[in-house]
């Protein structure tokens, strides 16, 4: 029991796979352009982590060493290619504003890496643990830093406009630079937490 | 010895990779078709058809044969609806259809409604790729509704400010290049109706 709550832990706080750990840089700066995007990339990529983190952790000692890294990208891209088309069947609109990201999941570096670092060396019930606090912690990053730049950018919040009238968005959040901004800032805050409790 | 553990592991990524082909085949012949009804509903349901042509209830196929005609002379041209409304009158057409004109991410994709009499009653984007915030601006109804009552019989024109003729329309602030093509594919539309539909 203290194990599973150390693992949820450590994937939401203490090694969040965005503030800390600083993997999938690339679906986080350009998903996130509102709330909406970032929860759905997250949730979507929790999934694919779930289903990789059980298949590996149940195969580990099936799987030869030397072609470990293959198995794990196959496992990977298939589940990837499921979430995709059940995301194209039942939730078109989602599916469209994420686009190319999704298919570019087999290669975000935070499933690969809890494969190759947690679930190849643990048992099952351990991994799904891990995949579900490193998945909530990855969500949890991408929401906060979609509703930063949506409310900045956009003026609105999932959708639903919250600074109207007099409000000028500003549009350089929902661009790049402002996924570069938002994301700068957050780890800073973040940092400067972290430090506080340490101190 | 060598030549043993090549084969073997050869063997087991085999397997593996056997497994996830099934597995995705599967699961492909259950989604395709569920795929293609979203696809078709989000682009050429009753919603779209209500939004382009108002007092509409749905889209119905117009012949098989006079859309493979525009085809193959317009190569913008993606389809054509006739718009009925719930008594099966057709109340007006949709065409569908890509700018001739490229925007800042590409060509657009346009739904645009004609009445019989060749007027646009409104026009809807299915797909577009423009800077959000500023070109995606051609999407609120302010700039959309400029288009209504425009006729065939009028090549429709951009200016950026002061709109002095029947057939100009005032481009989005700072995003003329999206504004000019949302109007191309609105001038393919009504070109297509002119020529084939009326």
């Amino acid at each position: 029991m203290m194990n599973i709550v150390k693992n949820l832990k450590n994937g939401i706080i203490k090694e969040n796979p965005i503030f800390v750990q600083l993997l999938g840089m690339c679906p986080t700066l350009a998903v996130t352009t509102s709330a909406l995007n970032g929860l759905g990339m997250g949730l979507a990529t929790t999934t694919v982590l779930i289903g990789s983190n059980i298949v590996i952790a149940s195969l580990r000692k099936l799987i030869p060493n030397k072609i470990r890294i293959p198995v794990f990208i196959v496992v990977i891209a298939t589940f990837v290619t499921l979430i995709d088309m059940f995301m194209h069947a039942y939730a078109l609109e989602l599916y469209k504003s994420l686009g190319l990201f999704i298919p570019l999941i087999v290669v975000n570096c935070l499933i690969l890496g809890r494969a190759e670092s947690y679930a190849s060396k643990n048992s099952v019930v351990p991994s799904i643990f891990d995949a579900i606090g490193m998945g909530i912690g990855f969500t949890l990053a991408l929401t906060v830093l979609g509703m930063v730049r949506e409310l900045l950018g956009s003026g609105s919040l999932f959708g639903a406009t919250i600074l109207g009238g007099s409000f000028e968005p500003a549009l350089i959040m929902i661009l790049p630079p402002g996924a570069f901004l938002a994301l700068g800032f957050l780890i800073g805050l973040v940092n400067f937490i972290s430090r506080k409790k340490a101190a | 010895m060598m030549k043993n553990e090549v084969v073997k592991l050869g063997l087991v990524l085999l397997i593996i990779t056997s497994i996830a082909g099934g597995l995705l085949a599967f699961s492909n012949t259950v989604t395709s078709d569920l795929i293609a009804e979203a696809e078709e509903a989000a682009s050429s349901g009753p919603e779209v058809a209500m939004a382009v042509v108002p007092g509409s209830a749905k889209f119905e196929n117009i012949e098989e044969g006079l859309i493979e005609e525009i085809k193959s002379e317009n190569d913008k041209f993606i389809d054509g609806k006739k718009a009925v409304d719930e008594n099966g009158n057709t109340v007006g057409y949709g065409i569908r259809t890509l700018s001739t004109v490229a925007g800042y991410g590409g060509d657009m994709e346009l739904f645009v409604g004609i009445s019989p009499d060749g007027e646009v009653v409104g026009t809807k984007v299915l797909s577009m790729a423009e800077t959000p915030g500023l070109g995606t601006n051609v999407q609120n109804q302010e700039f959309k509704d400029q288009y209504i009552g425009k006729t065939t019989d009028m090549d429709i024109e951009v200016v950026k400010s002061g709109v002095s003729e029947d057939n100009q329309i005032q481009a989005v602030a700072g995003a003329t290049f999206s504004s000019n093509s949302y109007t191309s594919a609105v001038n393919n539309a009504l070109s297509i109706f002119e020529e084939y539909i009326k």
